[in-house]
């Protein structure tokens, strides 16, 4: 079944109230969460290279009247949707996951090159990107975390969605180059990094897994760091974020495409998704039903620092 | 006020010359616009109201507090902005900060030794509508001085720069391009615009409106008008009191001392800012509060867009 078809029938069938979509923006290259909930609207839900928010953060902000939502998801917003009913967030079957295949989600700060660049200009040709007539090879202009994706299609859904060409292009590990370099030079690019934010909390709003009700950024008592965003408090924020994260991030990258400075801020919760995947051999939101590295104890525990 | 076409033109050498001079910054939107060689700020509100600026030192010693205020910081630069951005600083920034007794020191200082220059625009990005908020490309209100690019040299209003008069065909440039900007503009948003958002305050189509956005900071803390901004001490026993940026995008922004929070609700924080730029700040100042420079739709991370929104809210008025 194709993706408007399927979700055209969840709601007339009245299956859900909801579909968690993505509909055309108002600049090209972009689009936009919406719930759409009439079927007659789903002519404008789109599905492109261009939706790299994670839909799977707004499950926990929807409207009232809403019990059972349909959620469009590629493979890391299924990832998200998988480990927020794993934290008790979410009641699977309240959910009904709409797989669908990802291309990876192409970087729009890479096509600023292309003055007056238009939308028709542009298209995907197997794991090519077509622009303006030239083909040049689309893993360059995928954003890091879709070139080290390891899960493209949903491993957990409802509905698979058919059609959608997925190119197949080989997993890279992306970090692979900065964790060569010698660790002052490691500094050295987070230093370069952190002091342009302005802690804006797009990148941890954009979240599905930062649903916290009072964040340790904002809270006052205690108080965990200064508003401003000086380097110092602005290492303080990131890394405690990445240590929330740790074993929960769900490697989306949705985080980096919200800043709107273009930080690479995904290179950290990458790094420690690693660091997770190497010591205890996790990935969140891969399975439902596997205990987490980091809210589990057991007695024969491998790690003899845990016992 | 449009630009007069009493200028001069200059070549643009002699312009970069002489805004070399001193130390000369550009707003990002100048220079993703024109390659100049100096260094950029995001809106000239990070060199009026930094995000980090201290107001005072204090520190604890043989039993009291010792507090020494810091004197307002001022060293004169030059700034190259976007006429919306200087409607920005003249139309919002001033009469906020400068507009009623008692005047900021620490604004008026920097206020006093910024130079701001309008680079006109000849051209409307997608996300550009300052003629819908009173602004125009080639408006000079408000600047030190005026410059637009020509094919041949720099037309130039102000003083400082010297060049000859215009020849006809530069004239005719000018010409065209006024009437290709009139005929692009967007339209001006209907005159009542304030008064039917004041109105549409209990409106049910907010929660509508509000739904997709992340209550970020990113459009505030990027606008050129946002102007709200926090206090907070660094330090316990040493340190200093930090003025920071603060965006009424975040839970805490009107948390009372009780524990109340008046806008505890995503949506009246969005509504919140669509009122005060398109209805309180018109209806108290007589301008928008918005120049409409497009600068936080371009950077929403989700294309929350603030000109559907005011159209949305006013048909829902009318
Ligand atoms: S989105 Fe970017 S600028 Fe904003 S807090 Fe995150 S890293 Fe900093
Ligand atoms: S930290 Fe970034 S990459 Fe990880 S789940 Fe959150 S948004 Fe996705
Ligand atoms: S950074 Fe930590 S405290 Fe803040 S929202 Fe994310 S998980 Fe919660
Ligand atoms: S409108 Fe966009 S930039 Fe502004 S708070 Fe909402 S999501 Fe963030
Ligand atoms: S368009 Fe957006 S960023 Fe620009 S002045 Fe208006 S509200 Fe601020």
């Amino acid at each position: 079944m194709t993706l408007h078809d399927a979700a055209r029938k969840l709601l007339e069938e009245h299956k859900v109230q909801g579909v968690l979509g993505y509909r055309k923006g108002s600049l090209p290259f972009r689009t936009r969460p919406y719930l759409f909930r009439d079927p007659c609207e789903i002519e404008e839900l789109v599905f492109n290279p261009f939706c790299g928010l994670n839909l799977a953060r707004y499950l926990l902000f929807l409207p009232q009247g809403i019990e059972r939502v349909a959620i469009v998801a590629k493979g890391c917003d299924g990832r998200a949707c998988v480990a927020l009913v794993r934290e008790n967030r979410l009641r699977r079957e309240n959910l009904l996951i709409l797989g669908v295949p990802c291309p990876g989600m192409v970087d729009t700060r890479k096509l600023a090159e292309w003055e007056g660049l238009k939308e028709h200009e542009v298209t995907l040709r197997g794991g090519e990107i077509v622009i303006r007539g030239v083909a040049y090879p689309l893993a360059s202009f995928l954003d890091a975390s879709c070139r080290r994706c390891r899960y493209r299609s949903p491993l957990v859904y409802d509905i698979l969605v058919e059609g959608g060409e997925v190119p197949s292009l080989p997993q890279e590990d992306t970090l692979r180059e900065l964790r060569s370099l010698p660790e002052e030079k490691r500094w050295e690019f987070f230093r370069k990094e952190l002091s342009r934010c302005i802690r804006c909390y797009a990148c941890r709003n954009a979240c599905p897994m930062c649903y916290c009700k009072e964040c340790f950024a904002e809270s006052h008592k205690p108080s965990f760091l200064h508003p401003s965003p000086t380097l110092r408090d602005n290492f303080v924020f990131h890394i405690g974020r990445a240590m929330h994260l740790a074993g929960r991030c769900v490697e989306c990258g949705a985080c980096e495409r919200a800043c709107p400075l273009g930080i690479p801020i995904a290179t950290l919760f990458l790094a420690v998704s690693d660091t997770v995947r190497e010591h205890f051999a996790f990935e969140a939101g891969v399975d439902v039903a596997a205990p987490a590295p980091f809210v589990t104890y057991r007695e024969d525990d491998p790690n003899a620092f845990i016992r | 006020m449009r630009l007069s076409g009493n200028g001069v033109v200059a070549t643009r050498e002699a312009f970069l010359e002489w805004l070399s001079r001193g130390r000369t910054f550009v707003t990002e939107t100048v220079a993703r616009r024109f390659r100049l060689p100096f260094p950029s700020v995001p809106t000239p509100k990070a060199v009026l109201l930094p995000q980090h600026e201290a107001l005072y030192r204090f520190f604890w010693a043989r039993r009291t507090w010792n507090v020494h205020p810091l004197p307002p910081e001022g060293t004169p630069i030059l700034l190259l902005a976007a006429p919306c951005e200087v409607k920005a600083v003249t139309d919002v920034l001033d009469a906020v900060f400068l507009g009623n007794a008692p005047q900021d020191p620490y604004y008026a200082t920097r206020r006093k030794n910024l130079i701001l220059g309008a680079l006109g625009c000849t051209f409307f990005e997608a996300t550009c509508f300052c003629t819908r908020v009173g602004g125009h490309p080639l408006s000079r209100e408000g600047a030190d001085f005026f410059a637009l690019p020509l094919s041949s040299g720099v037309y130039f209003e102000g003083e400082g720069v010297s060049g000859r008069p215009l020849a006809s065909s530069e004239k005719e440039e000018l010409e065209a391009l006024v009437a290709d900007l009139e005929k692009t503009a967007p339209p001006p948003f209907p005159e009542k615009t304030p008064e039917y958002l004041y109105e549409a305050f209990g409106c049910d189509i907010w929660e509508d409106i509000a739904w997709g956005c992340l209550n970020c900071g990113a459009c505030t803390f990027l606008c050129p008008t946002c102007f709200c901004f926090d206090l907070a001490l660094e330090g316990r026993l040493r340190g200093a009191m930090i003025r920071t940026w603060d965006s009424c995008m975040f839970p805490k922004f009107t948390l009372h001392a009780s524990s109340h929070n008046p806008r505890s609700h995503p949506m009246q924080r969005v509504r919140q800012r669509i009122l005060h730029k398109f209805s309180y700040h018109p209806l108290r100042k007589g301008v928008f509060g918005c120049v409409g420079c497009g600068r936080c739709v371009a950077l929403c991370p989700v294309n929350w867009d603030i000109r559907e929104a005011v159209e949305r809210v006013v048909s829902c008025a009318l």
